[in-house]
């Protein structure tokens, strides 16, 4: 109840938030502008997290994006020169049990113990209040949050209730004795990663812990190394088919897209080095999952997230803890402009949210243009391979290079035309007479890549062909269920899928250049920005057809980016 | 004295073996006590120890698990005799309703114990309303005496009881000194039983500033306490459609605003409220055992290959100087690091890892000590009567050693703490040990350093400091006065231990 | 000289045989796996596999042994999986940062603490002598790490003066000489931290090399003769301190390189040390490998040049 209190407020403030930005846009259209504005972006990269904070006060940088110590949040909030976003992110950490293990497999210990978490608590004390409570599998920054009346709130008399009726009563030395054994419960085992690693999950854990033990549960805490505790937790004995833990914290960050209710739940996924690590097996979850994985319309999506989250509740896999918000730190005295993007940040995610690196601006610019901004990359990117990356700093540098065919509404998260200016599903009958996916995008015209070759449908069925060849494993996605592309004409393209799925439209892309990337055969090895382009001076072979155009790279040091001249947008 | 070359060499071994232990020792006393630097030394790792060992006793406080002790970074207590820092708030807990002005017409008033805590309730009863609300105050006033604090907390345990058609609110309401009103929080409609529940209001609850009108960002707790004075505190209650037949109860534990301070123990707390005197001296703790767990058995090691290479000769002494010379032309801190990646962080690791790294010196030292005694004339007598090699070792050799491996040993303990700290720093210490070097690395990871906060950075760093110049001068002390020469014929100068010990870290 | 050769050699390739064992050993022993490290909830199974597969895993262990040999010798320290590039032209590419930091500051070190010994060694006894000798027991017991943080909170929050990030400002001002005064700007704090630490050690063994000396025969004759205090400090007695000094050099190199660990990931300088820590921390483990065998060949190496160039200038002396 308290709980419900709390997200109706939360709700309120993004609504808040939304009328803001709402009033902006009205008046000079604050995110749908002609930008990009600035003629420049340096990324100074800043690894220790003293000399981040350090470098916004003095003027560094102009963006700081996820600001996440509670200490430098503070100061900057006291800072006038500083302005801070918050936006909720689209992420969760929390508990999970392994279902298979006794005393585990009982729904009635799991829900009790789920009763007993003071989220309120942990997030006041341990975040200073700046991440959001979670008690559902999608955080309500999702437009596939559903409110279920399962959810397990704080509230530890009815635990102790339940208990206590379940027959896990309080023995003499006060820890409860599991009914079917009539033993006292085993010490059970919560694995974590270590303090170095995860301060605030280990801390979660302690916190959790003795949360339990008070109430009679005895939890010791493990922490392990991130990559131990992965191997452990993934790790199903071949022969007696047992994961070695009972609880364990973890978070995930989250797409748009609620698809981790099925990659993480789904029986399937319940082998030795799958991702359902709770083991979690239930024909009605597993059928409302499926039918989440392969909807054929987004009304299909939403009623079937909606049962999965129904289901998983009651099921109480997880106890969700927390879920993160974004916190982006801007030199108002010297840029305006950035838009907040529910669910990524105005700052942190520019590959999934465009709008602010084509809204900001600086200040002391004439007519707000031109000019030079300074943007933080915590850490190098890998290799700026966009078919290799695996780390958010690589994202954040390619957000700014390269373009979607869709984007998303930064308010209400609902589709946005983009590079593609429309769409059309349809299905297809594939040669092994199953029912395809086909999608027929209608592509923007005057797009062109950095180096002046337009941007056609050709890009986007060498892009689709080249990935289904290669198979890169962080595209899986994108590449496991298609079948082929037809080309209509310039700016007309049919992309065929092997099954059906509403998702398959957000799966197509078109980001790599033909004419560049048709030589590339280790696809792996590429480093695109330290080959020079053939034939443009100036350029890499790191060209996009996003706002700006990469200029160099000093590892360890920055990267540069300067506007393009002829982004597509900006041309009216 | 230029300096003379060294293995091999005889050494004229003006020993006192004839005098006896009891003596000797009296003996070594009055020598150590001469050098002021040796009892400067050994005091100041007495008071080490002495805290250290104490630790449990000197603090109520686990150095890690108790947490929200006062507010986040708050400053050493003593720091309130700083004309800054005066009016900074101290932790304050205030039991609301036992001293609240009760302000209602119609209420039954009771004492219950509820959820099988001794949690006393006031058990307020109306049963006489005639269909209009009705509405109970508990009023509190509170004095507030100090600068804005960072956070405060109210705790409200309450439960309800209503018959069907009875509806109650329960509402948290603050009036601050300058008369403004807040509401803190309203329940829910509370209908038919709500079971004992503890209402938590957080200053930092963002959402709640939201509502009362301030920024996200805005330190709820500092705008509300804004200045000294008077704050008036109401629980009010109210009831709708209690009649002659229809009773509605509220059962009200009692209810705490506890305000962490700004001010806490001898060196203040971290960045979530761990008092930092605690994880100060357990860290004393872990590092004097680290360096003289590590210490010790590096010496054992060194003792043993010593002799045995001192004693033996040939080929088996050509061969565990090399080791020895291998072992020390590899970097260590390097391999703690791979070690601390691939293995694990634990302290046994760090331990066994820093030992098989610095046993050389020690059996450097005792080889050359060996060498001397084998051709003394009591060594070379017992011998000729039939010794066996483990005997005249072990009677005629280690007890003549041992000053000088007593000294090595306390020598060898500076280095292994400051590695340890060092591997604590960089993050790759053990996650479970509180340690020195663990308390700087969560000051720079944790905002200490924009904030400030010397008290968290210098005590852990002039600790290590001090204590290793403490035991430097005890172990040079003891070192001179067990033979000089022997030293010197075992080669190490005075002069090189500068090296290992200024820049190994 | 044979024995010494054959000992030299024996060290060389025992401490060779030890860091190439540790390195290879502590690898296989470890508990996890690397496809861990590109974990994403979005994998399968099959996906995990493809990963194992790709990245050569899945080989027994003495295949991979004779691989790793015969890479080592080859130079081929196998590809970061973090960055994707091969590990022995990142730690070439880092070189640079790591060899402008260590030469800059064992530069300033070993001139102040030798002039620093001269200086006290002439003045024996006087004020100066306690004070500077005092201080440099004082920072010599000081961890390394800590003398950074000092000069990083004063200078860095304190006063505000030095930029404690980083070998350049970014972007780096245009022109020749501002872009060198901006790096040298970025060198204070870390060359500084390096120089404090280790400049008492320099200045102890000059002074107490020069006091023993000043105390010798030939110096007596010297003094005897008639020859300024002056003459005799620099001429006699500076050029006897001058083979162990230069010994002492090489000596502690090992210290130094060891040191830039800590100092280049204090303020984070793209160098040797902070890569080594990096890859540890995201374990990507043929960077730590590489990282690590880079690090303890130069220290063998320094320790190699240390022994020849103590024979070169001091021939009588036999080494251990």
């Amino acid at each position: 109840m308290i709980l419900r209190k709390w997200l109706t407020v939360l709700l309120m403030i993004t609504f808040m938030l939304c009328m803001s930005m709402g009033a902006l846009s009205a008046a000079d259209g604050a995110w749908d502008g002609n930008g990009p504005y600035v003629d420049e972006i340096i990324m100074p990269i800043i690894t220790d997290s003293e000399a981040r904070y350090l470098a916004l006060l003095r003027g560094e940088i102009d963006i700081y994006p996820d600001v996440n110590r509670p200490s430098d949040i503070r100061s900057f909030a006291a800072d006038p020169r500083i302005d801070l976003t918050m936006t909720p992110g689209l992420h969760m950490f929390y508990m999970g049990f392994n279902l298979q293990r006794e005393p585990l497999d009982d729904p009635v210990l799991r829900r009790a113990m789920a009763h007993l978490v003071d989220r309120e608590s942990l997030v006041f004390s341990v975040f200073d209040g700046y991440v959001f409570p979670l008690a559902e599998a999608v955080p309500e920054s999702s437009p596939f949050y559903h409110r279920t009346a399962h959810v397990a709130e704080y509230d530890p008399q009815l635990a102790e209730r339940l208990l206590n009726e379940a027959g896990y009563v309080r023995g003499e030395d006060g820890i409860r004795v599991d009914p079917r054994t009539s033993k006292p419960l085993r010490t059970l085992t919560l694995i974590t990663p270590t303090y170095e690693e995860s301060p605030t999950s280990a801390e979660v854990a302690v916190r959790l812990a003795q949360t339990f033990q008070n109430a009679g549960i005895p939890v010791a805490v493990v922490s392990l190394e991130f990559n131990t505790m992965v191997e452990r937790l993934l790790r199903k004995d071949p022969v007696t088919g047992e994961r070695d833990f009972d609880l364990f914290v973890s978070g995930w960050g989250l797409a748009r897209y609620p698809l981790h209710l099925y990659t993480l739940f789904h029986s399937s996924f319940d082998v030795n080095g799958g991702n359902n690590v709770t083991g979690l097996r239930d024909a009605a979850y597993d059928a409302a999952a499926e039918k989440l994985w392969r909807p054929r319309t987004l009304e299909q999506a939403y009623e079937a997230a909606a049962e999965a989250q129904e289901i998983w509740a009651a099921l109480q896999p997880y106890i969700p803890i927390y879920s993160l918000t974004y916190i982006d730190a801007f030199r108002s005295d010297r840029v305006t402009g950035y838009v907040e993007h529910v669910g990524y940040g105005a700052a942190s995610n520019p590959l999934a949210s465009p709008w602010t690196a084509l809204n900001i601006r600086r200040v002391d610019q004439p007519e707000g243009r031109g000019g030079s901004i300074r943007w933080l990359l915590f850490d190098d990117p890998g290799t700026l391979n966009i078919l290799a990356s695996y780390t958010a700093f690589e994202d954040q540098v390619l957000g700014l290079i390269y373009d979607s065919l869709i984007t998303a509404n930064p308010e209400t998260n609902e589709d946005y035309p983009w590079l593609a200016t429309s769409w059309v599903i349809d299905t297809w009958t594939t040669e092994s007479g199953e029912e395809g996916s086909v999608i027929t995008y209608q592509l923007a015209e005057g797009v062109t890549w950095h180096d002046g070759v337009p941007f056609t449908a050709y890009d986007v069925k060498f892009t689709m062909d080249y990935l289904k060849e290669k198979k890169p494993p962080n595209l899986q996605a994108v590449w496991q269920d298609y079948s082929h592309s037809i080309v209509h004409d310039d700016l007309t393209v049919s992309v065929y899928y092997n099954t059906v799925s509403y998702w398959h439209t957000y799966a197509t892309g078109g980001f790599l250049a033909e004419h560049i990337w048709s030589d590339v055969d280790d696809y792996e090895s590429f480093q695109p920005w330290r080959e020079p382009h053939p034939e443009v001076e100036g350029l890499t072979k790191l060209i996009g057809h996003g706002p700006f155009v990469f200029k160099e790279w000093v590892p360890g040091e920055y990267i540069r980016l300067v506007r393009n001249e002829s982004y597509w947008r900006s041309q009216g | 004295m230029p300096d003379q070359p060294l293995a091999g060499q005889k050494v004229p071994w003006r020993h006192w073996t004839n005098v006896s232990p009891f003596s000797r020792g009296r003996w070594f006393w009055r020598a150590f006590f001469r050098s002021w630097q040796g009892a400067v030394g050994l005091g100041i790792i007495a008071v080490f120890a002495v805290l250290a060992v104490g630790a449990p006793l000197l603090t109520p406080y686990h150095p890690l698990h108790d947490y929200d002790l006062a507010t986040t970074m708050a400053r050493p207590a003593w720091m309130r005799y700083f004309p800054e820092y005066r009016n900074s708030p101290v932790t304050q807990d205030v039991a609301l309703w036992q001293e609240a002005e009760v302000d209602g017409d119609g209420w039954i008033f009771g004492q219950s114990i509820a959820g099988g805590e001794s949690l006393t309730f006031i058990r307020a009863v109306h049963d006489r309303g005639g269909g209009e609300p009705v509405r109970l105050v508990l009023q509190r006033e509170v004095q507030y005496d100090h600068a804005p604090p960072h956070t405060f907390v109210f705790t409200l345990p309450y439960a309800f009881q209503g018959d069907p058609g009875v509806v109650g609110w329960a509402r948290l309401e603050l009036e601050t000194a300058r008369g403004q009103l807040f509401e803190l929080w309203t329940s829910a409609p509370l209908r038919e039983d709500v079971p004992l529940r503890v209402q938590r209001i957080d200053s930092r609850d963002r959402a709640l500033a939201v509502r009362l009108g301030f920024n996200f960002f805005d330190n709820l707790a500092s705008q509300l306490l804004a200045e000294p004075g008077i704050y008036t505190i109401r629980l009010v209650l109210e009831l709708e459609g209690v009649s002659e037949d229809r009773s509605g109860t509220f059962f009200v534990g009692e209810g705490r605003l506890r305000i962490p301070g700004d001010l806490h123990g001898p060196l203040g707390v971290d960045h979530v409220g761990s008092d930092l005197w605690s994880q100060w001296l357990y860290g004393a703790r872990t590092s004097l055992w680290v360096g003289f767990v590590t210490a010790f058995t590096a010496v054992v090691i060194g003792t043993c290959i010593g002799v045995i290479s001192g004693y033996q000769g040939g080929w088996v002494d050509e061969l565990l100087m090399r080791i020895a010379d291998v072992m020390l032309s590899i970097p260590v801190l390097p391999v703690m690091i791979v070690v601390a990646a691939t293995i694990g962080k634990h302290m046994g690791n760090v331990i066994i890892l820093l030992a098989l790294f610095s046993w050389m010196g020690t059996a450097r030292v005792v080889r050359a000590a060996t060498l001397a005694l084998r051709e003394q004339t009591f060594v070379e007598a017992a011998r000729a009567a039939g010794g066996t090699p483990f005997y005249i070792v072990w009677k005629h050799i280690l007890p003549h050693t041992l000053g000088l491996v007593l000294a090595s040993l306390v020598l060898l303990v500076p280095g292994a703490i400051i590695a340890e700290a060092t591997l604590s720093f960089l993050g790759l210490g053990d996650p479970q040990m509180p340690t020195w070097g663990r308390m700087l690395h969560n000051a720079r990871s944790f905002g200490a350093f924009a904030e400030l906060a010397w008290w968290w950075i210098l005590p852990p760093g002039l600790s290590i400091t001090l204590l290793s110049i403490a035991l430097l001068w005890v172990g040079n002390t003891v070192d001179d006065i067990f033979n000089q020469r022997l030293r010197k014929a075992a080669g190490e100068r005075k002069d090189t231990r500068w090296l290992s010990y200024g820049s190994s870290s | 000289m044979r024995t010494y050769f054959l000992r030299r050699l024996f060290v060389l390739l025992g401490s060779l045989f030890v860091i190439v064992t540790v390195n290879f050993v502590l690898f296989r022993l470890m508990p996890g796996s690397p496809v861990d490290t590109v974990i994403s909830p979005d994998f399968t199974p099959e996906m995990k596999a493809l990963l194992m597969e790709r990245y050569g895993l899945n080989e027994p262990y003495y295949i991979q042994y004779g691989l790793y040999l015969k890479n080592l010798i080859s130079l081929n320290f196998g590809r970061s999986f973090q960055t994707r590039l091969p590990v022995w032209d990142e730690l070439l590419s880092r070189l640079p940062n790591t060899l402008l930091l260590l030469g800059s500051s064992f530069l300033i070190m070993v001139v102040t603490g030798v002039a620093l010994g001269i200086f006290v060694a002439s003045r024996r006894g006087s004020r100066w002598d306690t004070v500077l000798t005092g201080s440099a027991v004082f920072f010599g017991a000081m961890p390394g790490f800590f003398i950074a943080l000092l000069l990083l909170l004063v200078f860095g929050y304190y006063i505000d003066v030095f930029p404690v990030h980083g070998t350049m400002s970014a972007p780096p001002p245009t022109g020749f000489w501002p872009r060198v005064y901006d790096r040298l700007l970025h060198l204070v704090l870390p060359v500084a931290s390096i120089v404090v630490s280790g400049v008492g050690s320099w200045m102890m063994y000059t002074r107490n090399h020069l006091v023993t000396t000043l105390a010798a025969d030939f110096i007596r004759t010297a003094q005897a003769k008639g020859l300024s205090k002056r003459r005799v400090l620099y001429g006699h007695a500076l050029r006897s301190s001058l083979p162990p000094l230069v010994t002492l050099f090489f000596l502690s190199l090992p210290n130094i390189i060891t040191g830039a660990v800590v100092i280049e990931s204090i303020f984070s300088i793209q160098g040797i040390g902070r890569y080594l820590l990096q890859a540890t921390l995201r374990q990507d483990y043929p960077a730590i490998e590489g990282a690590f065998f880079f690090i303890a060949v130069a220290v063998l190496l320094c320790n190699l040049l240390a022994d020849f160039v103590y024979r070169l200038v001091d021939p009588r002396i036999e080494v251990r």
